[in-house]
């Protein structure tokens, strides 16, 4: 695969531990890289070395999710074909790029989501906790944007460049998962889901979302809407 | 009574504030203005608040002063956060574009 028109985005804070470790396979692909540096304070920067990455630094932490909004609008201006959505934390599977970004190119959806739920082996490596809470979400989904997901809160998603125009994510903080398939449902895009692989380790774990921040998660989404 | 006198001066240092540094829509001002002078009212004049609250099925005059302060603050509180989630907006925004300016390769950075 090369393509020099696919953007992976990658929104890091604090992840100096990792970093070099997640980007060094990505680097393969021929695909551009934009590591949005959230504000960290650990050295995340430092980290990135002579790596051939694009980076983008927040003076300031924002969230997640306008780590990733700073990111598409770079790559959009850039003109980008094709945008990802990939982990800092080392949880994504660089391998499962070229089937994510598959049915994009292919034209077969505007875009393409992962999920941990539709292959078995996949399924029982999440924590029976964090297995509950998806599913969870995945009913507040069906409820709230009316989209029937398997897996709603993986971070692991590819746009057209069409479909990134459209979502313009305004959640700075977690919430931005429901709010993108929100806009998905909202602007009609076309989508689908492709099983990704996600690894828990012990820094992937340490650095993921504590069931608490879920009902945070849950709460800044519903006033988002309200306040919309 | 004192305590007339306390809520009516506190109930004015409160619009004067809001007018004057958290709204500057006349409807926001024109809303939260009628009900603080409703509240004014209702203090000013304990009769008139015993025959509101009957009328409301409330019971005493104060308990209806009580609810409607409470939900002059909530409506206050909900206000506020509108402003603040405008504000981060903005910020979001400055950030990000200045961000975007400032955008580099990592490889140029060490050349």
């Amino acid at each position: 695969m090369d393509h020099n028109d696919i953007f992976i985005i990658i929104p890091a804070y604090n992840e100096a531990e990792m970093i070099q470790q997640t980007l060094k396979p990505l680097l393969e692909y021929g695909c551009r890289v934009v590591v949005v540096d959230d504000g960290s304070t650990d050295g995340t920067g430092a980290q990135l070395g002579a790596l051939p990455v694009t980076v983008i630094r927040h003076i300031v932490n924002l969230g997640q999710g306008a780590a990733l909004q700073t990111g598409m609008t770079y790559a959009l201006s850039q003109g980008a074909g094709v945008i990802v959505h990939f982990d800092a934390d080392g949880q994504h599977n660089h391998r499962d790029i070229q089937r994510l970004v598959q049915p994009v190119l292919a034209g077969q959806a505007d875009v393409a989501l992962g999920s941990r739920f539709l292959n078995k082996e996949d399924t029982r490596e999440i924590p029976l906790l964090k297995r509950f809470l998806l599913r969870l979400a995945t009913l507040f989904t069906v409820v709230v944007s009316g989209i029937r997901l398997t897996d709603t809160h993986n971070g692991f998603r590819a746009f057209s460049r069409a479909a990134a125009q459209r979502i313009d994510i305004r959640e700075n903080g977690m919430a931005h998962a429901s709010e993108i398939i929100h806009k998905i449902a909202r602007a009609k895009l076309s989508y689908v889901e492709v099983p990704v692989h996600v690894l828990y380790t012990d820094y992937s774990r340490r650095k993921g979302q504590s069931v608490l921040n879920s009902v945070n998660i849950v709460c800044d989404f519903i006033i988002g809407r309200l306040l919309k | 009574m004192l305590i007339q006198a306390i809520l009516f001066i506190l109930l004015v240092i409160a619009a004067v504030i809001y007018c004057k540094y958290f709204s500057h829509h006349m409807a926001g001002r024109l809303f939260v203005l009628s009900i603080g002078l409703v509240l004014l009212v209702l203090i000013l004049f304990p009769p008139l608040a015993h025959r509101a609250a009957w009328l409301l099925g409330v019971g005493r005059g104060v308990d209806l002063i009580f609810y409607l302060a409470h939900a002059f603050l909530l409506i206050l509180i909900g206000m506020l956060y509108i402003k603040q989630k405008k504000q981060q907006l903005i910020i979001t925004e400055l950030i990000r574009q200045l961000s975007i300016g400032r955008a580099h390769r990592s490889d140029d950075a060490r050349s």
